[in-house]
């Protein structure tokens, strides 16, 4: 028997496309389409190489996993670059957004809100990451927030949901707000609830693979009393900072039928198109967070805010036109399109989140210029860079691009150029005619990016001469920053030095088994308790060191038995580095021993706090875990003492760890406190 | 994609989506608006359309989250909904049975709405409804039997014969 709905829609095909339409032509649609893409890819008519945007969705972050299939065009996909106009708002100001975009995806990727009982909301809800605490989001008050809440109902997979967004006045009240959220995540502490059944709840970070100011966390109930076995998610929460936005999602999953896991899986993997999303609130952003692995002793020293960007530039616009901007770091963040289809931003590429950046641009009648400044985590990091610039530049050298609606093809090219320690300019040539052309020169950890578009010029090669002629000033000033770590005088904080950091003479010394103390750069930055690293923690810059000691005991020669890390993070003021604190000082409290042996004072669950010099602070705490690259079958396991310490508007993270077993390495609780002294010391003095 | 590939895929493809969106949302004019933007944002990423498997598809799912952004940025902004999405009664050239029907599904939820057509009209099987709308098949299947039960109490509401009628 037919099916009466399949008979509703017999023929309904036929009838709709026999509808009355007026459809434009197939070349008025594609003229519309490269009018779009010029808009995407050009600030002004004079496309230059690498356009501005306040928002870029990169490709890889909308494709599949195997990179063939592309989700479909986003909206928006890219904002208009121009911005609104403004009588009093200067260009920055102009293009920060304190209001939600009426057409913001706020609902990509939730169930559908319509359909199983959702609701948008219009105020913070009362979210309580644990028992003890509850989230105070609205201090400093938002200027704007929206959100959804859901319901999956009893008969279908899923659980209750909440997601919000939230704007903040700035990209700092926003980070502050990440912070306090994250802090109070990571502090959740492992309670006792009391019942007979002995449930614990902890909380559990996870990568959220976002990059930037982003935390995934599980609550997870636990049954401890060794008579059920089931364990299960609570509550997932994703807490990720776009600019001056922050996105606070929470899912209580109330099934079983899944591991801690997979319920911070789920939230994560639907947040990624909003996440996405949220870069038009890029406008306004701080330095991201550092990660753990950026931080490096090889670091380039911050770039001062006083750094002669816009140097060799002209300095009387016409009337109409914006004239210099910057530089700053609150510009948005320069996107980079050698072969249009492909954008991206030089911190994406260095694929450093950490990366010092500085952004000028010049705008003029018919003359659109921009440089961007990066810092990385090393030469080797620069290079690389340059090096994946150029090849994505040349990738494109041979395509022929006949749609820009002239109807000539446009055809691009890459050329060397003597300039700082690596050099290359590409162009774009339409016949013998030049539209724009794209400097990028690395000196030591540092690359600037420098693109000119004066459409029409005949002579590429004086084009690029007189390119490379106004850079003059800003290479050289690279080159000082180079060689001497950036020191300007200019800043207000004295930058970071390597002199704030621990030597190889300031460790403690060992038995006579023990080997000399070398530099370990090699060694992944992080704490036993913060595997991912100390991303999250909003520095802006940061120093580290590792180092490693290995035994020299026979049969055992070469085994490391000792590690100390220690780092320093910079971050914007006392009131961040405190909120900083909270959150490392979470890592610690929600860490768990294992295999669970006694290491000291702090091993029962609880850190020590104790003042520092200059009226900072220190909380730490040492926990225990197996070292099987030891011994597999013996009572060997680190013994490692982790601390952070609150140094006005620095952080200082510090560990030790020795192999010891069963009983902790003599002598090491006695050498912490002093180690711990000097590591205080070389950052006060 | 070049220019004669994109032409006939445009000129293929255009009315048949342009219906199913026009289902989907109960506006023609907007539905046609949306189209031909999703159209122009396909020949602007023609390079990387070239390699998904359903270019239809993709000019569809990105004409409906047109047509849905654009209703929400009238219902946000507290506008008259003079051009929304499900806003606007339509009497185009359809048989008055089907214009009952486009109405009947213009009162079921969105969610559902967008199933009933892609599986209904756009012949679907539920796992690819599945992967275009992002939801589990378990979910594409609870709604279309939602949808069905609704727009079949609609329909007997509405068409010549109904209790209404």
């Amino acid at each position: 028997m037919p099916d009466p709905i399949d008979e509703h829609f017999s023929g309904l095909d036929a009838d709709l496309t026999d509808m009355s339409m007026t459809p434009p032509s197939p070349a008025a649609i594609r003229r519309r389409g490269d009018r779009r893409r010029r808009r995407a890819t050009g600030l002004t008519v004079a496309a230059a190489v690498a356009a501005i945007a306040l928002v870029a969705t990169p490709l890889a972050l909308v494709a599949g996993d195997d990179g063939d299939a592309i989700a479909p065009a986003e909206t928006p996909t890219v904002t208009d670059p121009e911005p609104a106009p403004s009588e009093t708002a200067t260009p920055d100001e102009a293009q920060v957004l304190t209001e939600i975009p009426a057409d913001f995806p706020l609902d990509q990727g939730l169930p559908d809100p319509t359909e199983l009982g959702g609701r948008q909301v219009s105020q913070v809800a009362g979210l309580v990451p644990c028992a003890e605490r509850t989230w105070d989001l609205t201090s400093p008050a938002p200027t704007d927030l929206a959100g959804f809440a859901w319901d999956t109902g009893p008969d279908l997979d899923g659980g209750d949901g909440r997601r919000t967004l939230l704007l903040y006045g700035s990209a700092r009240e926003a980070q502050r707000a990440f912070l306090a959220v994250s802090g109070d995540l990571a502090a959740c502490p492992v309670e006792e609830t009391g019942d007979q059944f002995g449930t614990r709840y902890t909380v559990e970070s996870a990568d959220p693979t976002y990059s930037g100011d982003a935390a995934a966390y599980g609550r997870v109930v636990s049954d401890d009393s060794g008579v059920g076995q089931s364990q299960q998610v609570e509550t997932a929460i994703l807490v990720v900072r776009r600019g001056n936005a922050l996105l606070v999602e929470t899912e209580d999953v109330d099934y079983a039928a899944t591991s801690p896991s997979d319920g911070v899986t789920d939230i994560v993997g639907r947040g990624a198109d909003v996440v996405t999303a949220m870069n038009v609130f890029l406008a306004d952003d701080v330095a991201p967070a550092a990660g753990g692995d950026s931080a490096d002793g090889e670091q380039a020293a911050p770039i001062p805010d006083d750094f002669p960007l816009a140097a060799g530039w002209p300095t009387d616009p016409e009337p109409t036109a914006d004239g210099l901007v910057g530089p700053s770091r609150d510009l948005e963040r320069f996107v980079y399109a050698p072969c249009e289809d492909y954008q991206s931003t030089l911190v994406d590429q260095a694929g450093d989140d950490g990366a010092d950046r500085l952004r000028a641009q010049w705008s003029d009648v018919e003359d659109f210029r921009t440089r961007e400044l990066v810092s990385l985590g090393s030469v080797e990091a620069a290079e690389q860079l340059v090096a994946d610039l150029r090849a994505e530049a040349e990738g494109c050298v041979g395509d022929v691009d006949s749609s820009d609606g002239s109807g000539l093809p446009v055809n691009r090219a890459v050329t060397d150029v003597s300039a700082g320690d690596t050099a290359y300019l590409s162009s774009r040539l339409q016949g013998a005619i030049y539209l724009d052309t794209a400097l990028v020169v690395q000196v030591g950890p540092y690359v600037v990016l420098d693109t000119g578009g004066s459409e029409g010029g005949s002579d590429l090669d004086a084009a690029a001469d007189g390119q490379v002629a106004a850079l003059d000033t800003v290479l050289g000033a690279m080159e000082d920053l180079a060689a001497n770590g950036g020191s300007s005088g200019g800043q207000a904080t004295p930058a970071l030095s390597r002199d704030d950091l621990l030597a190889t003479s300031d460790l403690p010394s060992g038995d006579d088994t023990d080997g000399p103390w070398v530099e370990a750069t090699d060694d992944a930055l992080t704490w036993a308790c913060r595997p991912e690293g100390f991303a999250g923690l909003g520095a802006d810059g940061s120093l580290a060191a590792r180092f490693r000691s290995s035994t020299t005991a026979p049969g055992a020669e070469g085994l490391v038995l000792r590690r100390v890390r220690t780092a320093v993070l910079q971050l914007d003021g006392a009131d961040l580095a405190s909120q900083a604190f909270g959150l490392a000082r979470g890592w610690l409290d929600s860490c768990t021993d294992e295999p669970g042996t006694s290491a000291g004072p702090g091993s029962a669950g609880r850190g020590l706090e104790v003042d520092a010099p200059g009226g900072g602070s220190t909380y730490y705490r040492a926990v225990t875990y197996a070292a099987p690259e030891v011994c597999t079958d013996c009572d060997g396991a680190w013994f490692d003492y982790q601390g952070v310490t609150l140094l006005g508007d620095r952080l200082l993270l510090t560990s030790y760890a020795e192999v010891g077993g069963p009983l902790p390495p003599e002598g090491q609780a006695e050498a912490w406190a002093p180690l711990l002294d000097r590591a205080v010391g070389l950052v006060t003095s | 994609m070049d220019e004669q590939e994109f032409d006939a895929f445009y000129t293929g493809s255009y009315r048949r989506v342009t219906g199913q969106v026009y289902a989907m949302i109960g506006d023609l004019d907007e539905a046609q608006e949306c189209v031909q933007e999703a159209f122009a944002r396909a020949w602007q990423h023609r390079r990387t359309l070239r390699r998904t498997e359903h270019p239809e598809a993709w000019v569809r799912t990105t004409a409906y989250r047109l047509a849905v952004s654009r209703w929400r940025k009238v219902v946000r902004s507290r506008r008259d909904p003079d051009r929304a999405v499900s806003a606007r009664l339509e009497s185009p050239d359809l048989s008055p049975d089907h214009v009952a029907l486009v109405q009947a599904l213009r009162q079921l939820p969105e969610a559902q709405r967008r199933a009933i057509v892609l599986h209904h009209l756009a012949d679907l099987p539920v796992a690819d409804v599945a992967a275009e709308v992002g939801a589990p098949e378990g979910t594409v299947k609870a709604r279309l039997s939602r949808g069905r039960t609704a727009l079949a109490a609609l329909l007997t509401d509405t068409l010549p014969g109904g209790s209404h009628a």
